[in-house]
């Protein structure tokens, strides 16, 4: 899998699209497209830039609307610098994966996020873990390794074979699913992000119910 | 007092009540069982004056998950859907027995899931709704649904999100993968890994600990229960 950027703005590989951070804002109306077409499984946007400026290139509330109403993994690719805002807007994905020599400094806009964090962070790392203090998480010293270990980071990846490490781990996450699979799986958890974990839990559950009931007929119906 | 039905049973021993499910050797959630458990549960736990639940399988494994084929045809032919393939109506056991995971997860005293063996697909689903969960070394933790093309269906994907938050537990939801005890700890999944031979008993004694120890229980401090626990029973 090629994350060239030379090569051109939106990748399609595989049945996953891969675009530039500093693009998306132009190209996410052809994802939609080929979402609707069943072209891909998995969007992944890779975050390069060491200055990135969320308002220029893309709202972070617009961004999350679109990737929650998106049936396919959304995964962002963080490379270089992470700051608070490339944070932001990578909190908003499926999946976080980060190249092995991101440098991370989160310090600078912490008491900006403070309030907002706690509800985020308890569906990011787990409700259960308890973790009553978020800002001390992104404190001086945190780095990808920190952010890999209270599961802010899915995985840590080698930042010479880029393209090889996330052709694997898409392949062995999605495997051979079926599209509508796919769909089903991340449109109940899309919907989880979307109320958050402090909604009525029956109304979150409904969603599972939905879904899973929906795929045993489309299974059954497919073997008959 | 003992109230035993086919596949499962609930059992008070002083101020615990043990729900064991009994149909080893893999404990295996069929329609009967899931029927069981439903009816056991209303019936006699929530009206229990138990003090903390353990909840365990018989024989070697927790549960080997549900029987795929049944489970298939019962929500088949009591699924209605309407047109652009959506859902109208789903069974009503389905209801009720994501009503009791979600019932358990709710309770207001301790609720231990003591698991060996296999703990896959509704199994641990089943063992998500407690509010402590201790495996046995070996284990096999995991939810297979996506391989037969499938999700959990009965609260995992949201109880998986609780307690491993939101990309760990989409990435266990959607390889279909099984991960070791070692794994479910460090990921939240569950919070204490024994010996086999020790489970249930590590269960009993922080059981008994909580009970004895802690004026106003909290799910919210599972890890500090055993952790206190842990310091007196290793000393």
């Amino acid at each position: 899998m090629s994350i060239d950027k030379d090569r051109s703005d939106l990748i399609m590989e595989n049945s996953v699209a891969i675009i530039y951070v500093s693009k998306i804002s132009n190209l996410l109306s052809n994802i939609k497209d080929s979402v609707e077409n069943n072209q891909i499984k998995a969007l992944v946007v890779v975050f390069d830039s060491d200055e990135l400026n969320t308002d220029e290139i893309f709202n972070s509330q617009e961004l999350d609307k679109y990737l929650l109403s998106l049936p396919i993994l959304s995964v962002a690719l963080l490379k270089n610098k992470i700051n608070f805002s490339t944070l932001e807007l990578a909190i908003k994905f499926n999946i976080r994966l980060a190249s092995d020599d991101a440098r991370v400094n989160l310090i600078d806009d912490v008491s900006k996020y403070e309030s907002d964090l706690k509800d985020e962070m308890d569906l990011l790392i787990g409700k259960e873990k308890y973790i009553s203090n978020y800002s001390s998480l992104m404190e001086q010293s945190a780095n990808i390794v920190r952010l890999y270990n209270i599961g802010l980071i899915n995985r840590i990846i080698s930042s010479k074979e880029i393209g090889k490490e996330i052709e694997n781990y898409l392949t062995k996450l999605l495997g051979s699913r079926d599209i509508n699979q796919i769909n089903s799986i991340i449109t109940c958890f899309n919907t989880y992000r979307h109320y958050g974990l402090n909604c009525d839990r029956q109304v979150l559950l409904q969603e599972e119910a939905k879904q899973f009931c929906a795929l045993v007929a489309r299974v059954c119906k497919l073997r008959s | 007092m003992k109230i035993g039905l086919n596949k499962i049973y609930f059992e008070e021993k002083d101020d615990i009540g043990y729900i064991i499910l009994n149909d080893p050797p893999g404990n295996q959630m069929t329609s009967v069982l899931i029927n069981e458990f439903i009816d056991i549960y209303n019936k006699f736990v929530l009206k229990s004056k138990v003090k903390g639940i353990i909840i365990a399988g018989k024989g070697r494994h927790f549960s080997s998950g549900a029987n795929v084929d049944q489970l298939k045809d019962s929500i088949i032919s009591q699924t209605v859907e309407g047109s652009d393939n959506y859902l109208l109506s789903y069974p009503v056991w389905f209801i009720e027995n994501r009503n009791a995971f979600n019932s358990l997860v709710s309770l207001k005293i301790p609720v231990i899931a003591a698991v060996n063996g296999f703990c896959i697909g509704s199994g641990l689903e089943l063992a998500l709704a407690s509010h402590i969960r201790v495996c046995g070394e070996g284990s096999v933790i995991g939810f297979p649904e996506a391989t037969f093309g499938l999700l959990p269906g009965a609260t995992g994907t949201l109880r998986s999100i609780e307690t491993m938050g939101f990309g760990k537990a989409l990435e266990l939801v959607l390889n279909g993968e099984f991960i070791t005890p070692e794994e479910g700890v460090n990921t939240g999944l569950f919070h204490k890994c024994t010996s086999k031979k020790a489970t249930l008993s590590y269960c009993e004694g922080l059981m008994k600990f909580i009970i004895s120890n802690v004026k106003q229980y909290s799910k919210e401090d599972a890890i500090f229960y055993i952790k206190e626990f842990d310091h007196i029973y290793n000393s």
